[in-house]
């Protein structure tokens, strides 16, 4: 649903996210986690940068982080710099001509599921989906057994 | 935004063709020249139909591609199957590598509501239906340059 490059810009906020400690983290170590071309992460991250949703810094100690603390930065936020609101705002079909005067037989189911996900999206924050995502982690990590399958930030 | 590009418009070339009165082929060039999309790039989206055995085609002068069934029978969920896979019905809305019931993200099932709504929407929807709309609310197809 969402774009390549928009998962890969969540994934790595959510990583920067669910770190303890303070400071920058470097773009590799980002892209090593997740399993995500450097070069490629580096371009989604750059517009996330221009957009003012990460800082970084450059040098040995450089990296990025998150410019806003992450409960202030909702998932709506990261989406729509990488993808556009169009979702929220278009017809399902991408139908040029659909509107409410002129509606697909789509149109009026659609209105509320989408408004539903924007809410959704608009409601949550980085930290809400880290935090539970962390103590699934640990849980794993606890459990003898182990949950079999991947983590959740790191790739398959 | 919810379906790909190539998606969207694999839809709309269906809709084209379920609006046609007339029996038989219809050139890919026809439908290109009408919904001012590629050539090249609708061919592709036609071999994905194609393979799913949503549509037929025929080579030569004549031929073209046609809907392989009635435009009532061919679902929107068949479409959007056949280009863009199922992933958007079966995948985490965040798509979180390791989303799933056992340790769901806290979008998980609010997510798996909607989507389910939505599945219900694609499978109700035929091309006929569409097609019907279209000639109602004269949706067009395209929106011409300037």
């Amino acid at each position: 649903m969402w774009s390549k490059r928009c998962t890969y810009a969540l994934r790595a906020t959510l990583y920067l996210a669910a770190q303890q400690q303070d400071g920058y983290v470097p773009i590799r170590q980002i892209s090593d986690q997740l399993d995500i071309p450097y070069a490629y992460l580096t371009k989604v991250l750059q517009e996330l940068i221009r957009r003012g949703l990460l800082q970084s810094l450059r040098g040995p100690h450089g990296g990025v982080a998150l410019a806003q603390p992450a409960h202030t930065i909702a998932l709506r936020d990261i989406i729509e710099v990488i993808d556009g609101a169009g979702l929220f705002t278009e017809c399902v079909l991408g139908l040029p001509k659909c509107d409410a005067a002129a509606p697909c037989s789509l149109h009026n189911q659609w209105k509320p599921i989408r408004h539903s996900i924007g809410t959704m999206l608009s409601q949550t924050a980085l930290d809400d989906i880290a935090d539970q995502l962390a103590i699934w982690e640990r849980k794993q990590q606890d459990s003898e057994e182990g949950v079999s399958d991947a983590p959740f930030f790191e790739s398959i | 935004m919810l379906l790909s590009k190539s998606c969207e418009y694999g839809l709309r070339a269906s809709f084209y063709l379920a609006t046609l009165k007339k029996e038989g082929y219809v050139s890919i060039g026809e439908i290109s020249d009408k919904l001012n999309i590629s050539f090249a790039y609708l061919t592709k989206i036609f071999q994905k139909l194609t393979q799913a055995n949503l549509m037929t085609s025929l080579r030569g002068p004549k031929g073209g591609v046609a809907l392989a069934r009635p435009a009532s029978q061919i679902t929107l969920m068949d479409i959007v199957k056949a280009i863009d896979g199922d992933d958007l019905f079966t995948q985490c809305i965040l798509g979180l590598p390791g989303c799933g019931n056992r340790k769901p993200c806290p979008l998980h099932e609010a997510w798996g509501e909607e989507r389910a709504r939505l599945a219900t929407i694609f499978k109700e929807k035929t091309l006929q239906s569409i097609a019907q709309d279209l000639e109602d609310f004269d949706l067009w197809l395209v929106i011409f340059p300037d």
